[in-house]
């Protein structure tokens, strides 16, 4: 069988992967995105939707800015509106400690040259929150920061990207891949095929293709959990996190609150399970209560886990091979990557087409490990 | 590890498995919602054992019930967690941790196997008008009748197929409530296909044969309208149901009534089979998807077993036997060398085979209502989110493969019930719109909790060993 070509294969199909085929797309490349399930099955269709600039790795920090901007024309880069809304994020300190460390924090930000966090009191935070329990003492806000419905993202950027051109793949595992006469010679069930250019976006799976590129990486898979309650009377409008705690909260348009926060479920990329666990539910109740004691009878009504993958210093491996010229990185985004998704997929069709980003990304690079 | 075993459900299944594994000397548990001991069947047997009427008019073989339910009762080693939904079910390493939640409080209970006897449960009847208020189902109404003695009055109409819709009726007739009228979609007699079939099963079950005809009988001897072989009936009424309209033989009927209870079968209840990850399979005969299980009801998961209804709609008798089979290979797998007692195994299992071949001709001769599987676009199919059959239908058109993909995209199966009530609909209108088997268009993924708990009793989770 002859194997299907391509200028460059996209390994995943999940929102790092599509934004990378759609960027590149947009630059006239042939990309063929292969995606073992369907686009959205794993991180990028069942995370939270945060869309958060706040509170972010100081390296993160630039990406997430220029990522923000093109989430606020969102509509212009994918044709949908990905359900985005600028409700602002709030992370609640309830101490004076708290509130010390989010000052210091937010100076850090403005000495980056960005003003995009600030601290506001006890009683502005009653405003933005009014039914915040009262011991609060304050916040860290980003007013323009959001939230998406990532099925809905997944499904427009995967929309886009092959309207632009692009063929996604679905069942289309890479079992391996290896490079001979300066092509990349990709297997799947389907057939091989074959490219000179190689993304990896394999989210929590990314290790493995990395293995193969010989760029090994510490990724390890967790299982952040979420939760969703029956829906009950509006009372909040930004995304709520804690700066004390692992919390990330919201109310949808419907009335239903989604809990999460980072506490991890079992996680098995073998079989493409990630199960939640008792303990961490426990935990996330227990915060929701004490931050809002009126929510104590609402009842849970949905909980999941999905797969992430995740790095020891908690942000991504963005960038290029450092073994070959012709093969790139974008995985590991550690529980925050579906705001930085619009922008990565940018730096790649930079990476790939100029051999360079404007951005600053050398932290991110695959040598860091070794 | 607190338990050997643990048994979800309390109903036939579940206490006949407990008798059998306490007795081998297992430390066991049994969990039940209800307040007491019974499972569907022979619900609240324990309290309606001095209520000679309610007896009377539930018949003899409810009365059974009591006796099962004493037994287990008896028999030393039993833990009782009678009154707590199991809401998390969480396989580990060695063994299985359950989430329960008993009067507004939390706790886990640790065993190294855990048995799925969560019973049956009524499959959705979508039709037009099926969401007014006065439509309910027969299953409901019993559990009314079983648990609070309550009745529905005079004129009431029963309608859809299956033996449980002339058990309630002469139930009701026993009870001196005289239906309007019977709307059967089921013909009057065994197509000719099915007889032979009909004559094996009467061999081994003559009994249960002799039931059912004389439960038509006396619905008969009542003077009820019974129309058979309806094909289509519709509920209407500006807030409340006023009246039924149906399709008999050609002609478009119409019945004033303010209470209509439809049943369309029993299928197994798989909700905590799927919330832990055991494979399922479409059982094509009885409209429903089972648990894969192996000759002694092992799931694909570890330490994970189920029976009873749960395992595949067989019947109360049935759940009996399987209890006394599962309690010997369970005691085997806790000792490798507990003896093996292979005499009772075998008649038990012939018993079981007998029951089988009755089982065999009633999902023959009583399908699942047509009209029911496929409601016209209008009918309302997910309760909890208001999802319309021809939204569905509109979805599947556009390109979405499977119930997974649906939820995402219409939010069906999203609501409290979880799907619980409209899963097997959606998946069978689903595979009818996209003219794929049901087997590949799959199911909902159930998620914990099983049944929703408050952040509050969420929040006071006990590491509470029984
Ligand atoms: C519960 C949860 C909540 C979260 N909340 C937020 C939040 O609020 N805000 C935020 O910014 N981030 C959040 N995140 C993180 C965010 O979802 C992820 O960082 C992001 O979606 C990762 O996208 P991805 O494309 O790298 O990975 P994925 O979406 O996992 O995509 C990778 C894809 O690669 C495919 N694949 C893997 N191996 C192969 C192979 N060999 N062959 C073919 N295909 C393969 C997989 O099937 C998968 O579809 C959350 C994550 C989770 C799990
Ligand atoms: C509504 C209804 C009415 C029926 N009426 C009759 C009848 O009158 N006569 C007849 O012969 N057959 C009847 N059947 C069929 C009958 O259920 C079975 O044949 C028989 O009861 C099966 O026994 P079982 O032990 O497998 O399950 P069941 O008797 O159904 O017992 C299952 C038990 O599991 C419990 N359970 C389920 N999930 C959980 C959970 N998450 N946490 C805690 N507890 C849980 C339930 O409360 C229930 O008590 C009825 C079925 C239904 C659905």
């Amino acid at each position: 069988m002859m194997a299907r070509g391509a200028d460059v294969i996209v390994v995943g199909g999940g929102l790092h992967g599509l934004s990378a085929a759609l960027h590149l797309s947009l630059r006239g490349a042939k990309v063929l995105v292969l995606e073992k399930d369907y686009s959205g099955r794993h991180a990028s269709g069942v995370n939270a939707g945060g869309v958060r600039r706040l509170g972010r790795d100081l390296a993160e920090v630039p990406l997430s800015v220029e990522a923000m901007k093109l989430w606020h024309g969102i509509e212009q880069l994918v044709d949908d509106d990905c359900g985005f809304t600028r409700c602002g994020q709030v992370l609640v300190a309830e101490t004076e400690k708290e509130l010390d460390l989010l000052r210091t924090r937010a100076a850090s930000v403005v000495a980056l040259g960005f003003d995009h966090e600030e601290v506001i009191g006890a009683s502005e935070l009653l405003e933005l929150v009014p039914a915040i329990a009262p011991h609060c003492k304050g916040a860290l806000v980003s007013r323009d920061d959001g939230a998406a419905l990532p099925f809905k993202t997944a499904n427009a950027f995967r929309r886009k990207a092959e309207a632009l051109g692009a063929t996604v793949l679905t069942g289309a595992e890479v079992t391996n891949v290896s490079h001979a006469d300066g092509i990349w010679q990709v297997e799947t069930p389907q057939g091989r095929m074959d490219a000179p250019v190689l993304v990896n976006a394999a989210g929590a799976w990314g290790g493995k293709i990395a293995g193969m590129t010989g760029d090994p990486v510490p990724l390890e898979a967790h299982a952040p959990m979420l939760m969703i309650t029956e829906p009950v009377a509006p009372f909040l409008t930004p995304v709520l996190g804690a700066a004390g705690r692992t919390l990330s909260f919201k109310q949808f348009d419907n009335g239903t609150l989604l809990i999460g926060g980072g506490f991890k479920g079992y996680a098995d990329t073998d079989i493409n399970r990630a199960e939640t666990r008792l303990s961490g539910l426990t935990e996330s109740a227990r915060t929701v209560q004490a931050l809002f004691p009126q929510l104590r009878d609402v009842r849970i009504v949905r909980a999941w886990a999905g797969l992430e993958g995740v790095l020891p210093d908690m942000i991504p491996v963005l960038g290029r091979s450092q073994r070959w010229e012709t093969a790139f990185h974008s995985f590991g985004y550690s529980y925050h990557g579906f705001q930085l998704s619009p922008i990565t997929g940018k730096i790649i069709a930079d990476l790939v087409t100029d051999g360079q980003s404007d951005l600053p990304i050398d932290p991110f690079a695959p040598e860091r490990f070794v | 590890m607190t338990m050997d075993v643990a048994i979800i459900g309390a109903g036939p299944a579940g206490l006949s498995l407990a008798i059998g594994l306490a007795k081998s000397g297992a430390k066991v548990a049994i969990i039940d919602e209800q307040p007491s001991p019974g499972g569907q069947v022979y619900r609240a047997a324990e309290r309606n054992a001095d209520a000679t009427d309610l007896l009377g008019w539930l018949g003899p073989d409810y009365a059974k019930g009591a006796a099962l339910v004493a037994e287990a009762r008896q028999t030393d080693g039993i833990t009782w967690r009678m009154a707590s939904s199991v809401w998390d079910i969480r396989p580990e390493e060695d063994g299985c941790e359950l989430g329960l939640l008993t009067a507004g409080k939390t706790s886990v209970v640790r065993a190294a196997h855990v048995v799925l006897a969560t019973g049956a449960m009524e499959r959705p009847t979508p039709f037009p008008g099926w969401t007014l208020p006065g439509v309910m189902s027969i299953g409901a109404a019993q559990t009314l009748f079983k648990d609070s003695g309550l009745l529905p009055e005079d004129g009431v109409v029963l309608a859809g197929q299956g033996p449980l819709l002339y058990l309630f009726a002469a139930q009701l007739l026993a009870a001196g409530i005289k239906p309007q009228a019977v709307l059967d979609f089921a013909p009057k007699w065994a197509a000719p296909s099915n007889l032979p079939l009909l004559a094996r099963a009467t061999l081994g079950a003559a009994p249960q044969i002799a039931k059912g005809l004389r439960l038509r009988a006396e619905i008969k001897r009542a003077g009820i309208a019974h129309h058979y072989r309806v094909e289509r009936i519709e509920a209407h009424g500006a807030d409340a149901l006023d009246r039924v309209t149906f399709r008999h033989k050609g002609g478009e009927r119409h019945i004033e009534t303010s209470l209509l209870l439809v049943h369309d079968g029993v299928i197994s209840n798989t909700h905590a089979s799927m919330a832990a990850g055991c494979a399922h399979d479409w059982d094509g005969e009885q409209a429903a998807w089972v648990p894969r299980l192996d000759d002694h009801g092992r799931t694909s998961r570890d330490r994970i077993w189920v029976l009873g209804d749960g395992a595949r709609i067989l019947g109360a008798d049935a759940a009996v036997l399987q209890g006394r089979i599962m309690a010997r290979s369970i005691a085997r797998d806790l000792d490798p060398t507990t003896p093996q007692d292979a005499g009772r195994d075998q008649s038990d299992r012939k018993a079981l085979q007998r029951l089988a071949t009755l089982r065999q001709f009633l999902d023959r001769q009583y399908p699942p209502v047509p009209a029911f599987s496929q409601p016209p676009d209008e009918t309302t199919i997910c309760r909890c989110e208001a999802v319309l059959a021809g939204d569905i239908r509109a979805l599947v058109r556009s390109g979405c493969m499977g119930p997974n993909q649906l939820r995402a995209f219409c939010r069906a199966g999203m609501g409290p019930c979880m799907g619980r009530q409209c899963g097997n609909a959606i998946t069978r209108i689903m595979a009818k719109e996209a003219g794929r088997e049901v087997s590949q268009i799959g199911h909902f993924t159930i998620r914990t909790p099983l049944k929703p708990v408050s952040l509050a009793e969420l929040a006071n989770l006990e590491d509470a060993d029984p």
